[in-house]
């Protein structure tokens, strides 16, 4: 009633406000204790020791780990020893994931293009193309096997081509046709980017098709001018997902052979690490450093692509304006 | 020569729609030679399990089995401890999917409707774990779980219950689903004095049952094709789940082929019946985790 009470509950009101903030505070740290004590405990600790391990030898005894600092000599060996395997794992690894992604998002983007014209039968495709993806890539990998070993173990690919007077093909002895197997297997389980993508067509607008085809534009045109950059975000981000499980590729290796043969070609980085932190002895302190700088690389490729996703964008942003215009 | 100039526009027009037409038919029919190519390897493997032992090595090949029987399945089941490695399976997947679905909508849930302090950080920093290789992290959380004795099946299934190994996607992705409930409904619930569990559990959940169901599905699939880890952390073949037992089948020196095929089969089945319920779900959920523009 007199201003003096009036102010008495103006505090009041923002403490109660004040105590509502913290109660959804609190209530938000809760709900997403999980997810943070995840993050602190299953990353960011294993993160750091894994940095920490990576300054070490470390002995595997009986009675546990026994750690000995010696400085910076694994990096020292993953760069400068020629015994090192660092060097060949990373590189075939590189080359399969860059190759690799290529193909996919190229593929998924053809496959996407091709079926979001809409006609019978359609959703069925779709259901076809996806359905690889959801398989065991274990049973993925056997199935492949299977075709496309040599004629006389069953191969059926081998005895096509024997039937078309081609020499057969050695997919999974030789050291670079092994590649292409595994390229027809991550493109044959790529169904999920093709489901990405054709979702994302849908928000292509269709009247600026129209008007491009009105004015005499070819299908490049409506795509480079429209379709481009309306998926533009979503193919990056599929871009940088590929590359990510491109390079963290392992169950393909070990079930089509044994250490990476031929010739170690299929020795990738996930299989190395593998190996060295577990089968080999006293190598965990060179796969910690080896891990780490396989984080490291992949930090820097991200980075890259996110750099080149911004130069990009400052130019299309640039056309849309004048597009509006 | 306006009119014959016209006349000539028109069917040259003409010839351009029809030429498109046939352009379309084209595209169309290539998209189902290529659908054909994709369903083949899944025939293949379908038909690898019903042959028989001289019919798989056939030359030319046998496309349709003869006889077909279940003696594959049988010869194939008994190569590995079937029952066995099935209930390891079944053990890490039923906690897997459960502790998913769990924390995973709590976590989406608090990103998406509760203001904290460092919210966005968070957010940032548990999605960001998506694009970790997973070998930064292996040895240390090898070594965690072994000190404190969960090396072995609690280490598959702990991450669950932490939106760890990759489960930051489903965090993502619930998260953009809970975004899309208006304010209003908690708001109304506030007044009537619901407490935020309750808020969550009562109305949030119900509406986004559909995104539980693809997160359900999708950490099923996820965890049942689970490899890499299955292969570090079970040690004995008492724990084997069931494709490690499927990997022993296929790397022994007389793998017998039609086996491997029926027991490749037995493994995937499970995934083949969840797509055919789910197929909807799934395309659904792969297509808003596409992260939209």
């Amino acid at each position: 009633m007199n201003p003096e009470s009036k102010t008495g509950t103006v505090p009041l009101s923002i403490k109660k406000h004040a105590k509502g903030a913290t109660k959804e505070a609190v209530a938000g740290y809760l709900f997403a204790a999980p997810a943070i004590i995840g993050f602190l405990v299953l990353t960011l600790y294993p993160m750091l020791a894994s940095l920490f391990y990576s300054f070490h030898k470390i002995t595997v005894m009986s009675g546990g780990q026994v750690m000995e600092w010696i400085g910076l000599d694994n990096f020292r060996y993953i760069f400068s020893n020629p015994g090192s395997e660092f060097k060949k794992s990373m590189t075939v690894t590189l080359v399969y994931a860059f190759i690799n992604v290529a193909l996919v998002i190229g593929f998924c983007l053809l496959v996407a293009l091709l079926l979001n014209r809409k006609f019978l039968g359609r959703n069925m495709l779709r259901a076809v193309f996806f359905l690889p993806s959801v398989i065991p890539m274990l049973a993925t990998t056997i199935v492949w096997q299977m075709l496309l070993q040599n004629q006389a173990k069953g191969g059926l690919v081998n005895w096509l081509l024997l039937q078309l007077n081609i020499p057969p093909i050695d997919f999974l002895t030789d050291p670079v046709h092994i590649f292409e197997t595994l390229f027809i297997m991550s493109l044959w389980t790529c169904g999920g980017t093709i489901v990405v993508f054709i979702a994302t067509l849908q928000d292509v607008p269709g009247e600026l098709l129209e008007a491009i085809e009105m004015d005499g534009g070819n299908a490049w045109h409506k795509f480079r001018k429209v379709t481009y950059p309306t998926i533009k975000p979503v193919l990056f981000f599929q871009l940088i997902m590929c590359m990510m499980t491109s390079i963290q590729i392992y169950t393909q290796s070990v079930v089509l052979s044994r250490n990476g043969a031929p010739d170690r070609m299929t020795y990738f980085i996930n299989v190395m690490i593998y190996d060295h932190s577990f089968v080999q002895v006293g190598m965990r302190g060179l796969a910690s450093a080896e891990a780490w700088i396989v984080f490291l690389i992949t930090m820097a490729i991200t980075g890259i692509l996110f750099y080149f996703q911004g130069a990009l964008k400052k130019d299309d942003s640039m056309g849309t304006r004048k597009r509006v215009r | 020569m306006d009119a014959s100039s016209a006349a000539v526009k028109y069917t040259s027009l003409k010839r351009a729609k029809s030429r498109t037409k046939a352009v379309k038919v084209l595209l169309i029919l290539l998209s189902f030679l290529l659908a054909l190519v994709f369903a083949f390897p899944l025939y293949w493997l379908l038909r690898g399990a019903f042959v028989n032992h001289a019919e798989i090595l056939a030359r030319p090949p046998v496309f349709f089995p003869g006889a077909p029987g279940f003696d594959n399945f049988r010869l194939g089941l008994e190569r590995i401890q079937f029952l066995r490695q099935l209930w390891n399976s079944v053990s890490i997947v039923v906690p897997y999917v459960i502790g998913t679905v769990l924390t995973t909508s709590f976590a989406g849930y608090a990103f998406a409707k509760l203001r904290f302090p460092l919210r966005g950080l968070w957010f940032t920093l548990v999605i960001s774990t998506m694009m970790l290789p997973s070998a930064v992290t292996l040895l240390p959380q090898y070594s965690l779980y072994t000190s404190m004795g969960l090396a072995g099946k609690p280490a598959l299934i702990i991450p669950a219950f932490f939106c760890a190994g990759g489960n930051a996607y489903f965090v993502f992705l619930l998260r953009q689903f809970f975004m899309t409930i208006p304010g209003e409904l908690s708001e109304a619930a506030k007044i009537d004095g619901a407490g935020y569990f309750r808020i969550y559990s009562r109305i949030m959940l119900p509406l986004i049952r559909p995104a539980m169901i693809v997160v359900a599905l999708f950490s099923f699939i996820n965890c049942w094709n689970e490899f890499f880890y299955t292969m570090i952390y079970l040690k004995t073949e008492a724990d084997y789940t069931l494709p490690m037992g499927l990997y022993i089948v296929n790397g022994m020196r007389i793998p017998n082929y039609e086996q491997v095929m029926a027991l490749a089969l037995v493994v995937t089945t499970p995934c083949l019946v969840f797509f055919l319920i789910g197929n909807k779900y799934f395309v659904e959920g792969i297509a808003l985790t596409g992260i939209k523009g």
